[in-house]
């Protein structure tokens, strides 16, 4: 259980994390989604205890980071897989981490296979590939086999074969009943990995919820239908309100309808006893969700959001603030 | 003491701490060959003078030990180990305690490598240690050295930049003390109480021969144990400055 209250961390004029705050509950992946610049990595160094918040707090299971004793045991976290001395070896770089928290010399090697480095352990880190780094700070993460887990962009710069690998990895430690709190600039990645969301933009909170419910509520669904008889249908459709657009596809134009549901439209095609080759509803992506909600918070705040607003987040836009 | 392991572990798993090792026995012994080898006559070697390249291993050790700390910050390392280890001050603390065993080790194998050195270049000369002075002369080595590592691990945890941290212990102990001296009137009375000035008479004092008993600046206002207290003391000084400001800053 991880919970920020009122975070806030500024660099000279520039507020990189805004008092933000949020849960992330246990056993469950939560994603935490924003675009580059948005306060995602100061805030998880907060959580860490490494960057001091100018106001708020956030804790580990009802304690701050500073305060628990053998953290790795608690929280295990991949913010940076850079963060080796390049002419140590794999082994070397756990074997100091597995040390300074007590842990068994045998679990070093453990965390080796699990993450597939076995082979390699001997070898100077400043030779890994970018894939192997990773990895190697996932071995890390997990040394002290902690409930939480904090990933920081885990699959920036990886090809398909990592990206995957690491995919199927965090399925796999939340499966376990573990917290894993991930975050990334990559909303399909999260759609694909993330089963809660905490959404920010500008450092700010944005969002709280599922991610399903974060694709419902914030995307525009729309139906496409086809039929031979598609003038009717538009006529049909305009008649009763519906925002209507033409879009030509391999079998003929088809009729997209925005902010409709496939049962409206079945409805009035039969009641206008219009034949349908085609009646398909358009499911929102996350991208689509993520640029209406962060282009105007105000309006998901009123409409959807739980989130407490304080007023001042009026019309924002996503600019990427710098660090 | 689990922590003191994990800096064993950090210090020694990396390469450069052992070239500087190598480098400091060296230099050191190196010198001592050098001025023995030199001297036509073998009476004419004293304990002071086997200790020549002293100032040199010094000066590698110092690098070894900013760049112990430098390098994580380099690397990121520093944070792996604060996420790992919170208490930031016990880990500088066990840091610094590894690394000036370390440099104290170098600095005992260099004083006595050099004295070795040099009495198998010229047997017969008389390099007894008879004399307190002498002992510090040599045995002291392994003191001061330990002292400046100290002092050169806060400064690098200041710093926080190899180059600026390095340039910084090595301007100030080769170049700036002395060119205190230069400030018209107070300048030799600031001098004499300069850190590394010090670690000097605690070494150099009461050497009869060959060392440089008589300091540049005029009498010391400390004897040799004292000098050294006010080393150390300063050390402490320095690294309690890095220890606040460790704890306050973000990594």
């Amino acid at each position: 259980m991880i919970e920020a209250v009122g975070l806030t961390k500024r660099y000279g004029r520039t507020v990189a994390v805004d008092n933000l705050s949020f849960t992330v509950k246990p056993g469950r992946v939560t994603g935490f989604l924003g675009p580059n610049g948005a306060g995602k990595s100061t805030t998880m160094r907060m959580i860490l205890g490494l960057d001091r918040p100018d106001a708020g707090r956030v804790l580990i299971d009802g304690r701050p980071y500073r305060e628990l004793d053998r953290p790795l045991r608690t929280v295990g976290a991949l913010l940076d897989a850079k963060w080796v001395h390049p002419n140590r070896s794999a082994r070397a770089h756990l074997q100091w981490l597995a040390k300074s928290n007590a842990l068994p010399a045998r679990r070093v090697d453990e965390v080796l296979e699990l993450v597939g480095l076995s082979g390699v352990a001997g070898r100077r880190a400043g030779g890994f590939s970018l894939g192997m780094a990773q990895r190697l700070g996932i071995a890390a993460a997990l040394l002290g086999d902690p409930e939480i887990l904090l990933f920081d962009e885990p699959v920036n710069g990886l090809d398909p074969e990592g990206i995957l690998w690491i995919r199927q990895f965090m399925r796999r430690l939340a499966a376990e009943g573990r917290t894993v709190f991930v975050s990334s600039h990559l909303l399909s990645e999260m759609a694909l990995t993330a089963e809660d969301l905490v959404v920010v933009g500008r450092g700010r909170l944005i969002a709280q919820c599922s991610t399903a419910e974060f694709v419902d509520n914030a995307s525009e669904s729309s139906v496409r239908v086809r039929s031979p008889q598609l003038d009717r249908l538009r006529t049909a459709l305009l008649h009763k309100g519906f925002t209507v657009h033409t879009e030509p596809t391999a079998e003929g134009n088809a009729l997209v309808v925005s902010a409709a549901t496939s049962d409206q439209v079945g409805e009035i095609a039969a009641a206008q006893g219009v034949v349908l080759h085609e009646l398909s509803p358009q499911r929102g992506s996350l991208e689509e969700a993520f640029m209406q909600l962060t282009s105007d918070s105000v309006q998901y705040r009123t409409d959807v959001s739980p989130v407490a607003g304080d007023g001042a987040a009026q019309n924002d836009r996503l600019v990427p603030a710098g660090k | 003491m689990s922590l003191l392991a994990v800096e064993r572990i950090k210090l020694l798993s990396t390469r450069s701490p052992w070239w500087c090792a190598l480098v400091a026995l060296a230099l050191t012994t190196g010198f001592a060959a050098l001025v023995s080898a030199t001297l036509s006559d073998a009476s004419g070697l004293t304990v002071a003078l086997t200790q020549t390249g002293s100032n040199f291993g010094l000066m590698v050790v110092m690098v070894m030990a900013a760049l112990a700390i430098t390098t994580e910050y380099r690397f990121g390392t520093i944070r792996s180990t604060f996420q790992a280890v919170p208490n930031r001050s016990l880990v500088l603390l066990t840091k610094t305690t590894v690394v000036a065993l370390l440099a104290g080790v170098i600095g005992e194998l260099a004083a006595f490598g050099s004295w070795g050195v040099a009495k198998l270049v010229q047997p017969a000369s008389d390099l007894g240690l008879d004399s307190a002075a002498e002992w510090r002369q040599v045995a002291g080595t392994g003191l001061i050295y330990a002292l400046a590592a100290v002092v050169a691990v806060a400064v690098g945890t200041l710093v926080r930049h190899s180059a600026g941290a390095i340039t910084l212990v090595l301007i100030w102990s080769l170049l700036v003390e002395k060119m205190v001296m230069l400030i018209p009137k107070v300048g030799g009375d600031i001098y004499r109480w300069m850190p590394f000035n010090m670690a000097g008479h605690f070494q150099s004092s009461g050497l009869s021969s060959g060392g440089d008993g008589t300091n540049p600046a005029g009498d010391m206002p400390l004897g040799p144990w004292a000098s050294l207290g006010y080393f150390a003391a300063f050390a402490a000084v320095v690294m309690t400055v890095a220890l606040v400001v460790t704890h306050r800053r973000d990594v």
